[in-house]
Order: C-alpha cells, then sequence, then structure tokens
C-alpha cells in the first residue's frame, strides 16, 4: 500500500519543470530601474547595491580573496560595515521549530535524544523543537564554521534531527535500484540510507502507521536512520565518511 | 573588511528590508525553484510560471515592509506566488488545467539495472502522472505540492489558500486515489 507513496517522491526529482533560470539578476535589474523619490539617491543606491552584489558574491571566496574584494571597495569610496547588526538565531528560516535550550529539549519528547561527542564539533550552536503532525521534532544546529563547510543555499553547516517515526524501507530499497543517489549504508547496527543530490522530502511511517512526508531543509547531503523507533537524519555539506564518523560519536547527553 | 558570517535567512531579510539588493538577490537565489514550481502548479502554466515568478519576487521585494522577519520567509513567499499566479490567470481569462509531464533524461534511464527495468520504471512513472493529472483540483494541486515539490504543510497552506488541515484531508484522499486508481490499471508485462 505503501509503495506509490514510495513511488511519488522518486517521481517528483523527473517532473519535466519549467527549465532552471536565475532571477535574481532580472528582479535586481527591475528593482534598480524603478523611480526613487530622490533623483541623487539613486546613484548611491546603484552602488550599494552593486557592492552588496559582489560582496555577497565574495562570502563563497577565500579569505585572502575576501580582504582584496573589500580594498577594492574601499577604494571605490564604498566601505561596507558589517559589525553593528544584531545576528538573528542560526538556522532561522529552516523552520525548525521553537528554539530552546538542548535541557529543555530533553524534557520535552518522549524518545531518547542523542547528541554527538565528538570534540571539534562541541556542542550545538542551537536546539530546536518542532511539531509534526505526529509528534515532536527536535533539531540540533551547528552553524558554519572552518570545520564544517555551509551546506549549499545557507550559513548552516549541520542539522541533526530526531523524531519518532520509521523509515519507509521498502520506498529505499526501491530507489536503490533506480537511482545512483542513494548507498544503503550500515549505521550503528541499523540500515541507513545516505543520498546525495539535494533530495526535498523523503517519507516516514508515524506511530499510527501512517505514510507522512518531511521536507529536507538544507541543499546537501543526508544520512537517514532508524534506531529503534526513532528516524534520525544528518543534513549537511559533509562527506559520506565524515557525517557517519560523527553518527557513530552519537549518544545520550552526559549529565554534567 | 568584510568577515565571512553565516548568511541566515533572517540576517539577509533584514538587509533586504533596509534596501540592501545584493541580500535579496541571495534570497531570490535560494527560493526561486520552488517559486517557479508552485507558480507553474497554481496558475496550471508551465510557459508563464517564469513570468509569474519573476513579478512575484518583484512585489515580494516590494512588500517586505509589511513583513515580520522574525516569521519565515517561504510561507509568506508563498502567498505572494498564488496571488501572483492568479491575477495572471485572471488576466487571460482562460482555466487552464495542470498537466505535468515527465522529463525524459536520459542519464537516469542508464543507472537502471536493465534496459526491461529502464521501461518497467518509465511506465509505472507514465501511469502515476496519468492518476496524478486525473485528479480533482484540490487534492492534485496539495499532493504536488507535498510529494513533487517538498513544501511543508504550512507552505502548501499558503500556496493553495487553504487551511493546514484541509492540506491534510486533501492529500490524504488524493493518496487514496491514486492507490485506487493504480490497483485497477492493469500492470504491462514485459
Amino acid at each position: 500500500m505503501t509503495d506509490m507513496d514510495n513511488q511519488l517522491v522518486a517521481l517528483g526529482g523527473r517532473i519535466k519543470w519549467p527549465a532552471e533560470a536565475d532571477l535574481s539578476i532580472p528582479v535586481v535589474a527591475r528593482l534598480q530601474a524603478r523611480p526613487s523619490p530622490r533623483g541623487e539617491a539613486r546613484s548611491w543606491r546603484k552602488a550599494l547595491a552593486f557592492a552588496m552584489v559582489v560582496i555577497v558574491a565574495t562570502l563563497a571566496m577565500s579569505n585572502s580573496a575576501r580582504i582584496a574584494v573589500a580594498r577594492f571597495l574601499e577604494v571605490a569610496g564604498i566601505r561596507i560595515d558589517f559589525g553593528a547588526t544584531t545576528s538573528p538565531p542560526p538556522g532561522s528560516g529552516l523552520q525548525l521549530g521553537d528554539r530552546i535550550e538542548l535541557a529543555e529539549a530533553l524534557l520535552s519528547v518522549e524518545f531518547p535524544v542523542l547528541v554527538p561527542a565528538d570534540d571539534q564539533l562541541g556542542s550545538p550552536d542551537a536546539v530546536y523543537l518542532n511539531d509534526l503532525p505526529t509528534g515532536n521534532q527536535v533539531t540540533l544546529l551547528w552553524e558554519e564554521n572552518s570545520l564544517l563547510p555551509a551546506a549549499p543555499g545557507s550559513g548552516v553547516g549541520l542539522l541533526i534531527s530526531s523524531f519518532l517515526g520509521n523509515l519507509e524501507a521498502g520506498w529505499y530499497a526501491k530507489e536503490l535500484n533506480e537511482s545512483h543517489r542513494i548507498t544503503e549504508v550500515a549505521v550503528r547496527g541499523n540500515t541507513g540510507f545516505w543520498i546525495e543530490g539535494s533530495p526535498h522530502v523523503f517519507l516516514y511511517q508515524d506511530s499510527e502507521g501512517r505514510v507522512q512526508p518531511e521536507s529536507i531543509r538544507l541543499a546537501g547531503n543526508v544520512l537517514l536512520w532508524e534506531e529503534d523507533g526513532v528516524t534520525l537524519r544528518i543534513e549537511s555539506g559533509l562527506g559520506r565518511e565524515a557525517v557517519l564518523a560523527i553518527a557513530a560519536t552519537l549518544r545520550a547527553p552526559q549529565e554534567s | 573588511m568584510v568577515e565571512g558570517r553565516p548568511l541566515d535567512e533572517e540576517a539577509l531579510v533584514v538587509s533586504a528590508q533596509s534596501g540592501d539588493l545584493g541580500a535579496y538577490a541571495e534570497l531570490v537565489r535560494r527560493h526561486q525553484q520552488t517559486v517557479v514550481r508552485v507558480a507553474m502548479i497554481v496558475s496550471g502554466s508551465s510557459a508563464d510560471a517564469e513570468d509569474i515568478a519573476q513579478d512575484a519576487l518583484v512585489k515580494a521585494y516590494l512588500a517586505l515592509n509589511r513583513y515580520h522577519a522574525d516569521r519565515p520567509f517561504r510561507p509568506w513567499l508563498m502567498r505572494i506566488v498564488r496571488n501572483e499566479a492568479l491575477n495572471r490567470r485572471r488576466g487571460t481569462g482562460r482555466r487552464v488545467r495542470l498537466e505535468l509531464r515527465a522529463s525524459h533524461d536520459p542519464a537516469s534511464l542508464d543507472a537502471a539495472p536493465s534496459p526491461e527495468a529502464a521501461v518497467i520504471a518509465r511506465d509505472e512513472q507514465a501511469m502515476l502522472l496519468a492518476a496524478i493529472n486525473d485528479l480533482p483540483q484540490g487534492q492534485r494541486e496539495a499532493v504536488a505540492c507535498r510529494y513533487l515539490v517538498g513544501l511543508t504543510e504550512e507552505e502548501t497552506a499558503r500556496a493553495l489558500g487553504i487551511a493546514r488541515g484541509t492540506v491534510k484531508s486533501r492529500t490524504a484522499r488524493g493518496l487514496a486515489s491514486l492507490r485506487g486508481s493504480l490497483q485497477s490499471t492493469p500492470q504491462k508485462v514485459v
């Protein structure tokens, strides 16, 4: 019965959608072309807008490249101060739920929340509690840093989510034969799946046996597995071995 | 000096709200694929989807001062995409019915273990797509948003202009219909 649900998710990747186009260029061009209230403000805003586009692009560059770009802009008479703004919670916009402390998260859910014991990772930068159709989900988030590349399209390095649910193993077994993007891997003595190529959604079965879709937040790679009735997933921009190494260190948090 | 910082969405939105077009360009790049696909689902037209998406993204920027940056951005954006798609449809006076098609990408077929398996896979996809296209509009749109685009319930609710509970029930009924039509379709034997 659930085979059809599985096919739907597979089908999502094969629909003939409209061709990919970078809309940021025409959209920004249209916004810049709008008449501004004061004529002299327009050229200032255009210069600023150009500088912003360059700066956004340089955030993907190495430090030395960024410094070079910043100096170029200073010479052009444009100095941008990024220091003053207060930073919003990391992971905002990913719809992970309410931000809470880890200790509170552990008390709020009926399943054990595992945390990685990796010294280099350290404690998560943020913890979120979310309301799924069938129960709570806890997400641990690490921002990008020198050891954690940002998953494409976000400033997030790593997400570890867990919730009560059984994986739809039938779909993954089928996809193994039809796609080179999914590999079956052993994770902590369980069958897991390493999924590349930015999947958008996966299926799980809730405690009442209903199949539910759950959306993937980051556009990177996903390690997905079920352990004692809890579905865990790790989303990141890391490679498979690095993610498996992190998964191997997961354990119940130590009493401090 | 420019330091590398996590570009969290809220920071981008706050910057865009104060006139930072570079920040808005990054927001556009993050969401454009979803915006185009939802524009296609709501308008029923693949040809118009990119224009609708562009208009929606321009209007979203102009509407930013009415948006609270601490709320999730994509659900808010979905409502604007919906309004733009409906405006476009009203303008032409045509009722266009969403017709989903499969992309015949040779690369994905090469990954099949055998030519027979590839044919079976294509046939199954074709049957499933035909069944989706036969669903009543509300169920077809809900299933497409949740399963084919991968929107959350909240985003689907905004994109389709319905309550979350309605998203749940239309999705459930849509899936039940699809199962029913596939079970009664004779399987092709290769």
